[in-house]
């Protein structure tokens, strides 16, 4: 494979000076910098200032949990959540013919003056294939006969409703969170198993972490054990951070992936449903093999310098990524279901930030454990 | 065939897969040639029940359904080729159908129109009534039969047409794949009783609404206790294939029949009534009046007998014994009139005749009201309510009252298409997938194996689903998704951790596969521990996405996952 040359040359004189002071081998390198070409560059960035790279992600970070926090402050709630989880009914009405949407949207408030009544279309590949409608407190079969005096009667065969009861929504709501949370826990153990060193401290974080599941999940529900529950998951990533940097590292990279994903999501107005919640999962489950890979490859390995093995794991979850996106952009194009592209979109919003925090945030957070890790292994010889 | 290709396919975990491959393809049965219709479910008390033809479970494999072929040695390929053949039929003839399983004679039976005449004629009819009577010295109530003389107007019933066969059929399925609503149509209802219910109880309920939709006349459906991790209760409710909106309100009836004298509870629904008359005779719009305007709306009046306990009889017989006899438009009524009750609400009044003051009757008439734009939609309207309740007034109340917190209808024929672009678009993106790491190996030897490897994983999965009898609705699909997408992604690191340093000697094989399968074996396990509490919460809304997603890691990192580096440590080698 001709392209690993000029990966092997620059590796060649790095192996050498990575593993000393990060100082000396950007001055190194300078001197010898002549010719590089656009890839060699782009590698030697990424070599040199992945400082820069994580200052980068946790500003973003950082935004997207103020973002955030201006969402609560001003709606009460973290997400736009749509008909499926605050209640109400939703309508759709498959019908090919183009409608004007604002004229149906006037037609509906005239007629349903007190209620509020929202439409859109539907569409599949840029064709409207039908409308959607969304209300709360009101019989859907009011609107549809009252439609089907306007574009015509809309047979049984030809329509879905779905009503959603608001306690329902809410009760699903919290306890997906909760779910999410207590998934997250038990990812954020296993990977310290993985990865972690010290028998007595795995052990101790499995009775904990177990001990947050049964508090959460178990017997009746009281913001008392929640909130000792939810105490118990920071004491045990304060565990993962003192005891296995990495582990910890892997952990705080899902957990922004997340986030970022979510303060966009909010940022393009989506509205998240119960399949919603399912893509967030769908993103931890992506981004823990990326990072997993990385990690493992960084910190098990012993065999060529770190940059070598970062880029080694690179190729593998770059193609990773790749092949996922590709599916997502497929699905997103050719889906006629709301449902999923409202997966989809989420999904690719997640692995793109995804490729960020793993590549960015995790390889540099990484490098300076490692850095710190050799320093004081020198320091003791 | 060369050594290569001889050593693979003699390997023994490729050889795991192609029985994992073959069992799932069993499960899956799949027979595009599948001919006639198949049957959903048998109305009640029609020709068709009356023929023999039996429902089958709606937890039945697809497959094993009862397949319609022929009727009157026409034979039927479809859903239009059995409704044109219908829609010829008269009645009172014999029609002869051919299943999969049998044959069947089938006497089409009319559909009647009664219309009473103002003429009116002597009918004697059988009355049970109560007497004191002397047994051995002591004073006894005793049930006596006795025969009556009454007059009634005289009726007369048209055919105008031949009475629904009873069969609800849908075109034959081609696989044992069970296509959740989401796909295939229908209405499911989410319901959430009032109180806790003891294990008891639920089972009391859940038997007790499958019975009610039974009666009702939907025999497709599935009933089921759903709960969350907040301890709440549930009970969904899934009909398939029809949209079924108005028994929402049947299953939300806790179903308390109660009839009052003087608020005094004369009887009640299920054991106070021994039986409730359904057919043409004695059930229907009621034809002494009729339908009519009422303001802008029109409303109908139906109107069918049911049959008391002689313990009810006797209380009904006691509570009118004191009662006055007054004279209303040249009839004579008691005073008190018998107020009908349904779960706590007043749903009609009925006036007394004087000739039942103080007897025990145990035939007696209960009548109902339905509404409606039109005359058409006030009698289908008031029929509808009437069947409603005889179904509740046969199968009694509910432990408890129950809400209806989530309904879906979905429509059948959207989710046709929503298959056939399910499919279009995983083939699509397969074929991306396959592009992409084309880019990347440039070698088909390795691209294909790979591609193989994701289409035997999800035929292996969808074997897993039609064994378990699980629905593949939307969330399943999402599973699938992410299953196969999970599987590509392991293969790169298998492929990767393959291909590298290729010429070193330094890596022998057993430490690749090794290093590959840390990585994949760690993505498995926290996969999986994230998916396990989605299983439990929220009313099992997200159980069908978590259960397939942990079933297709568990068959990929077990099965087909070691037969692909199998494959591919004898194409590195050659």
């Amino acid at each position: 494979m001709g392209d690993e040359q000029p990966k092997e040359q620059l590796s060649g004189h790095i192996q050498h000076t990575c593993e000393h002071k990060p100082e000396q081998k950007n001055a190194e390198i300078k001197i010898e910098k002549p010719k590089l070409s656009l890839k060699q560059s782009l590698i030697h960035f990424y070599d040199t200032k992945y400082r820069k790279i994580l200052f980068f992600t946790l500003s973003l970070l950082i935004l997207s949990v103020f973002l955030i926090g201006l969402k609560i402050a001003k709606t009460g709630d973290f997400v736009e959540k749509d008909i499926s989880l605050s209640g109400g009914m939703t309508i759709t009405i498959f019908h090919e013919q183009s409608y004007d949407i604002k004229e149906l949207q006037n037609y509906l408030a005239s007629q349903f003056p007190d209620k509020q009544l929202s439409i859109r279309s539907l569409t599949q590949l840029g064709k409207t294939v039908g409308i959607i409608v969304e209300g709360t407190d009101i019989d859907s079969d009011k609107v549809i006969a009252s439609l089907g005096q306007k574009i015509g009667t809309i047979s049984a065969e030809d329509y879905s409703v779905s009503m959603m009861g608001s306690s329902l929504g809410n009760t699903f709501f919290r306890e997906t969170l909760k779910a999410i949370f207590v998934s997250f826990m038990f990812m954020g153990l296993v990977v310290f198993l993985y990865f972690g060193e010290n028998l007595k401290m795995k052990f101790i974080a499995t009775i904990a972490t177990f001990i947050v599941g049964a508090m959460i999940f178990g017997g009746t529900t009281s913001i008392i054990k929640d909130f000792i529950a939810y105490i118990l998951g920071l004491g045990l990533i304060t565990l993962y951070y003192k005891n296995n940097r990495p582990s910890f590292i892997m952990i705080l990279t899902v957990f922004a992936d997340l986030v970022v994903t979510l303060a966009v999501v909010n940022l393009l107005g989506m509205k998240i449903s119960t399949a919603g919640i399912a893509s967030f999962l769908m993103i931890i489950g992506y981004c823990v093999e990326t990072n997993i890979l990385l990690t493992t490859k960084v910190t098990k390995k012993k065999e060529g310098s770190v940059i070598e093995r970062i880029l080694d794991a690179f190729k593998t979850g770059f193609i990773m990524t790749a092949t996922a996106v590709s599916a997502v952009l497929i699905a997103l194009v050719f889906t006629q279901s709301d449902v999923i592209k409202e997966i989809m979109a989420i999904l690719l919003i997640g692995l793109i930030a995804d490729m960020i925090y793993t590549w960015g945030q995790n390889v540099a957070l990484l490098r300076i454990y490692l850095e710190k890790k050799s320093a004081n292994h020198e320091l003791h010889n | 065939m060369n050594y290569t290709t001889k050593k693979m396919l003699t390997n023994w975990r490729v050889i795991l897969v192609f029985i994992t491959l073959l069992l799932a393809v069993v499960a899956i049965s799949p027979n595009p040639y599948a001919d006639g219709v198949a049957i959903r479910s048998i109305t009640m008390n029609s020709s068709a029940s009356s023929a023999g033809i039996e429902s089958s479970k709606p937890t039945a494999a697809p497959m094993t359904r009862e397949r319609i072929i022929s009727m009157n040695n026409i034979p039927i390929h479809n859903m239009s080729d059995y409704y044109n053949f219908v829609d010829t039929l008269e009645p009172n003839r014999t029609i002869q159908i051919k299943t999969n399983k049998g044959m069947y004679q089938l006497v089409t039976q009319p559909l009647l129109k009664i219309t009473i005449l103002n003429e009116t004629e002597q009918k004697i009819i059988n009355e049970t009534i109560f007497v004191n009577e002397t047994i051995n010295g002591t004073v006894q109530l005793v049930e006596k039969i006795v025969e009556k003389t009454i007059i009634v107007n005289k009726t007369r019933s048209e055919i105008i047409g031949t009475e629904d066969l009873g069969l609800v059929v849908y075109d034959a399925p081609t696989t044992n794949l069970r296509k959740g609503l989401d796909l295939q149509g229908g209405t499911r209802v989410l319901l959430a009783p009032e109180e806790k219910l003891d294990s008891d109880n639920m089972d009391i309920l859940l038997e007790n609404m499958k019975y009610r939709l039974n009666v009702y006349g939907l025999s497709d459906v599935v009933v089921r206790e759903v709960g969350d991790l907040s301890g709440n209760q549930y009970i969904l409710v899934e009909i398939a294939g029809a949209n079924e909106q108005e028994v929402k309100d049947l299953m939300s009836k806790q179903g308390k029949f109660e009839a009052k004298i003087s608020n005094d509870t004369v009887f009640k629904g299920g054991g106070d009534i021994t039986h409730v008359c359904r057919t043409a005779q004695c059930s229907g719009i009621d034809p002494s009046s009729g339908c009519g305007m009422s303001g802008d709306l029109w409303v109908c009046r139906f109107m069918f007998s049911i049959s008391l306990s002689p313990e009810a009889a006797q209380k009904q017989a006691d509570l009118t014994r004191n009662l006055d006899v007054i004279t209303e438009n040249g009839e004579d009524y008691l005073t008190e009139k018998i107020y009908l009750y349904l779960d706590d609400e007043q749903v009609d009044e009925l006036n007394i005749g004087a000739d039942l003051k103080g007897r025990a009757v145990t035939d007696i008439a209960i009548s109902g009201s339905g509404s409606g734009q039109t005359e058409q939609e006030a009698i289908f309207n008031s029929l509808a309510n009437m069947k409603k309740l005889q179904t509740v007034l046969i199968t009694g109340s509910l432990p408890v009252k129950l809400n209806i917190i989530k309904t879906d209808n979905i429509s059948p024929s959207l989710g046709n298409e929503f298959v056939k672009s399910a499919l279009i678009m995983g083939l699509l993106s397969l074929v991306a997938v396959l592009l992409i790491l084309m880019i990347r190996y440039r070698k088909l030897k390795l691209v294909i194996p790979m591609i193989i490897t994701s289409i035997v994983e999800s035929v292996a999965l969808l074997g897993v689903a039609a064994v378990i009898g699980w629905n593949l609705d939307l969330a399943a699909i999402a599973g699938i998704i992410i299953a196969v997408g999970t599987g590509i992604n392991d293969q790169i690191v298998i492929t990767d951790e393959a291909l590298r340093g290729e010429k070193s000697e330094a890596y022998d094989w057993k430490k690749k596969i090794k290093n590959a399968f840390f990585i994949v074996m760690g993505s498995y396990f926290t996969m999986g521990v994230a998916m396990i509490p989605l299983m439990f919460a929220g009313a099992g809304l997200l159980k069908g996405f978590a259960l397939t997603t942990v079933i297709g890691f568990s068959i990929g990192v077990f099965i087909t996952r070691p037969a692909y580096a199998a494959i591919i440590e004898l194409l590195t080698k050659e």
